[in-house]
């Protein structure tokens, strides 16, 4: 009975695992494979998941770690990124062209330059909302390595972003 | 615009910091407007970046592979479940609406306990209950123990199936029983939940 509990529980969490899974892999095929993946593992190892500890952070976990086995593999190499047309679709973009749309996929192009590690920090922190303690946890790794790829992340990214002022000044939205 | 910890600014943004932490640096935000632009610009690209990504999560789910073998619970295991649920004083009364239920629907069979004669199996009680006593206590799932009950010369087999665990934190055993009857086996299932020692009371039974 508490199973179907639990199994409810973990499906219900389909579509944060697929963001998740999107911000690390930047392909949403990838995403999905990566998502049937972790759903697989994680019914192998139920015996591991501890009742009162945070299910979705149980599967981050699994998420994570699969796509990381993927990337040492070599099975995921590039394939996730693009090749990056500098006029059309560069991570820089003139102030003025960044409206809505463009701004949001301005975001996630540039995410995905990040380093992989640092990527990870950053979806689990600002986009699924977890604390420093529980991302850090998922990645595995201390809560200052997390907070220092976080910073570099972030600051990364406002480089990236080119004009910061362009970001800062715009609503978003 | 500088001098600030940016791990704190950022601490700040994320929640991070406690009540008496953050009171302190909304002082300190108060009167520098450069700060009140970091914290800003952070805030922003964590909405920004809520916003690009929030698209994964809407639209179709493709179904997922590791559920896809698996069957539904069927009926009489969700029926079984929300009796052991619904806690044993209101059992019976439930579990005789939901006989009355099945029977009238004409899809399978289902027994109470208490209902022996109208039961498709004749149970020799006081053996079977013994042996489904001792085997549901001792035996691990998929271990099939024999009996025989020598006044009505009938003989039979009773295998415990799948273990589970109620929120009341009872532990409830489905299982399996087969009895010879005129040279035919007949098959029939079971729940029976752990009251003590050696002391299994089975809240239903039912053939499919």
């Amino acid at each position: 009975m508490r199973d179907a509990k639990l199994e409810q529980a973990m499906v219900a969490l389909q579509p944060k695992l697929r963001r998740f899974a999107y911000g690390l892999s930047g392909s949403p095929d990838t995403a999905n494979e990566l998502v049937q993946c972790t759903y697989e593992r994680a019914l192998t190892r139920l015996d591991q998941w501890q009742p009162g500890t945070r299910l979705d952070s149980w599967m981050y976990r699994i998420l994570q770690s699969i796509w990381l086995n993927q990337i040492r593999a070599g099975k995921v190499r590039g394939a996730h990124l693009d090749p990056i047309e500098p006029d059309t679709q560069g991570c820089e973009m003139p102030a003025r062209r960044l409206e809505a749309g463009m701004m949001l996929e301005t975001v996630q192009r540039c995410m995905w330059q990040l380093p992989e590690e640092q990527r990870a920090a950053l979806m689990l922190v600002a986009v699924e909302g977890l604390s420093y303690k529980e991302a850090s946890a998922v990645l595995d790794v201390p809560v200052g390595t997390l907070t220092s790829r976080l910073a570099r992340a972030r600051m990364a990214l406002s480089e990236l972003m080119g004009d910061r002022d362009a970001v800062t000044q715009r609503e978003v939205g | 615009m500088k001098g600030y910890d940016d791990g704190l600014v950022m601490a700040y943004v994320d929640g991070e910091l406690d009540g008496r932490e953050s009171a302190e640096f909304e002082k300190l935000l108060q009167q520098d407007t450069g700060l009140q632009q970091q914290v800003r610009r952070l805030r922003e690209m964590n909405a920004a970046l809520g916003v690009a990504f929030n698209e994964a999560m809407h639209g179709e789910m493709p179904p997922l592979r590791a559920f896809a073998g698996r069957r539904q619970p069927p009926w009489w295991e969700r029926l079984s479940d929300w009796l052991v649920d619904a806690g044993s004083a209101r059992w019976q009364p439930m579990a005789t609406a939901a006989l009355v239920l099945v029977v009238a629907s004409g899809g399978g069979g289902y027994l109470l306990s208490q209902g022996g004669e109208s039961a498709a199996v004749v149970s020799p009680a006081v053996v079977v209950d013994a042996t489904l006593n001792h085997t549901l206590e001792t035996q691990m799932s998929g271990t099939t123990v024999e009996w025989q009950d020598e006044q009505t010369g009938l003989a039979g087999t009773i295998t415990p199936v799948r273990t589970f665990k109620t929120e009341q934190g009872k532990f409830c055993r489905e299982f399996l029983e087969r009895q010879l009857i005129k040279e035919q086996w007949q098959e029939q299932r079971g729940i029976a939940c752990r009251e003590g020692k050696e002391e299994w009371q089975v809240r239903a039974r039912y053939y499919l």
